[in-house]
């Protein structure tokens, strides 16, 4: 039996709640567990003088991992709402350890293929795609503003992770920096995880923003038969399979900047170090639209949200294609950096939308499926590209526009003012009825 | 019917094939070009399929 926890909730949009410790996990295992992928670019050198492998070979772990993951991605979310997100994530860290410690102790490129491609690519979906459908569990109202510290945290992970991990491959080496990074950040994790609660009901809680006479949620883990059914539902809708392709769309749009833009600025004569600043700064302004988008979504309207924040993506771009007037990194790096972190924010918002309160882990997935082959096809597109043009300026017109027509995308997603599929607290209640008079 | 979906799919993997094939295609030629004498360039196994994936190539 629930104990009702309904003080402080009304019409408040802040107070306190076990779901707010939630988001901070959630954060933390984010910046913890993605900061290898994130720091990829400080393995190249140390890589290459130590064991002599091509640039490109050693790039190619990084599409292997992203590839992996985002094949792994509805998997993953299916498994964080068949058992819970907390044993998905031990099961997750499990495998980073694994993959850590084989990557520490590589001596041929098709090993660091393997480690760091393929069982880090593993580990990262198992443990980082079922964080957003379990966040989502803990707020009934007022999802935008958790969505919005999470993803902020997205931002803060690099900054964070990159020049560490760099630190600590030049002073200890490959093979202790990636022991001890790998042990360390495992313990983080295992530290995180071990408060971690399913779900509100595991403290005696209702969802975050629950009203007095809201019908309550189940406080047990789904029963198989029924995400089944609803998994089904989902599927039969054109929102499940556009909001993928419009992760995708997005995904390309940001990804050719993210690989190309340093060395298209070196290229045009700026120093290493003033282009890598066009990069911290774009990820700066980034947090501050990542933290408020999905807050935007929530009060403004998600598909209007979402469509700004995606020609706000894809605009900037075009003054790196044309214009080349003093100062057009500095005034592209602020504009891009609000569209890139507004880019991804309305997701969370629009699966509930759509799919109200129904476990979200399969659609979530499905969603990363169509982002991680974006990053993958944004990142790689740049190199083939350049060969045969001898410009970056193509890869550029691929990104506008991909954001362009993920734009348009949006603006013919059905209207979220209506749930697409049945009511899953419904459904539930109805099931679990079914099974007190079966028994 | 997600028939967005279904549009950017066909049209990133089409898109793809066209790239690779493209990218094969000017390596192909640079190597030609770099060759002093002409002698049969050599290709290699992922621009012969490239090139047999594409029909504008």
């Amino acid at each position: 039996m629930l104990k009702t926890i309904i003080k402080g909730s009304g019409s408040n949009t802040f107070y306190w709640h076990y779901a707010w410790v939630i988001v901070v996990i959630i954060a933390g295992m984010q910046i913890v567990g993605s900061s290898i992928r994130m720091a990829f670019g400080v393995f190249i050198d140390p890589l290459q003088a130590q064991f002599g492998w091509s640039q490109g070979g050693i790039g190619f772990a990084y599409a292997i991992c992203s590839m992996v993951s985002a094949v792994v991605a509805p998997w993953a979310g299916n498994l964080g709402d068949r058992f819970g997100a907390k044993k998905s994530m031990l099961v997750g860290i499990f495998v980073y350890l694994i993959g850590m410690l084989a990557t520490a102790f590589v001596k041929d490129l098709w090993q660091f293929w393997l480690t760091y491609g393929v069982i880090l690519g593993i580990a990262q979906a198992i443990f980082l795609v079922p964080l957003i459908p379990a966040a989502m569990i803990w707020f009934r109202r007022h999802l935008g503003l958790a969505m919005g510290l999470i993803m902020a945290s997205w931002g803060v992970g690099p900054a964070l992770a990159t020049p560490l991990v760099a630190f600590m491959i030049q002073t200890f080496g490959w093979t202790f920096a990636f022991v001890s990074i790998g042990i360390a950040s495992t313990l983080m994790m295992l530290a995180l995880v071990s408060v971690f609660k399913n779900r509100p009901a595991d403290v005696g809680a209702l969802a975050y923003g629950t009203l007095k006479n809201d019908p309550p949620f189940s406080d047990k883990l789904p029963p198989a038969i029924l995400l089944d059914e609803f998994k089904g539902h989902m599927k039969k809708t054109a929102a499940y399979w556009n909001m993928s392709s419009i992760h995708f769309l997005g995904c390309v749009g940001h990804a050719v900047i993210l690989i190309w833009i340093i060395p298209m600025a070196t290229s045009k004569g700026m120093s290493a170090i003033d282009a890598s600043l066009i990069f911290t700064l774009f990820s700066a302004v980034s947090i501050v639209t990542r933290l408020t988008t999905p807050v935007l979504c929530e009060r403004l309207g998600v598909r209007t949200v979402m469509t700004v924040f995606y020609i706000l993506q894809g605009a900037p771009v075009l003054l790196l294609i044309f214009s080349s007037m003093d100062g057009v990194f500095l005034i592209f790096a602020v504009s891009f950096g609000v569209g890139y972190g507004g880019e991804t924010g309305g997701f969370p918002i629009l699966n509930r939308k759509y799919f109200g309160h129904a476990p979200m882990g399969g659609a979530h997935g499905f969603q990363m499926l169509g982002a991680g082959i974006g990053m993958a096809l944004g990142g790689w597109v740049g190199g083939p590209v350049f060969d045969i043009f001898d410009s970056y300026n193509a890869a550029f017109a691929i990104s506008v526009v991909a954001s362009f027509a993920g734009a348009v995308s949006i603006l013919l997603l059905e209207n979220p003012a209506k749930l697409l599929i049945p009511d899953w607290r419904k459904a539930e209640e109805e099931f679990e009825q079914n099974l007190k008079i079966a028994t | 019917m997600p028939l967005q979906f279904v549009i950017v799919a066909i049209t990133a993997i089409l898109f793809v094939v066209y790239v690779v094939a493209m990218s094969a295609s000017t390596r192909i030629e640079n190597r030609n070009d770099a060759l002093i004498e002409s002698t049969q360039t050599e290709i290699y196994a992922w621009e012969s399929v490239a090139l047999w994936m594409c029909p504008l190539h």
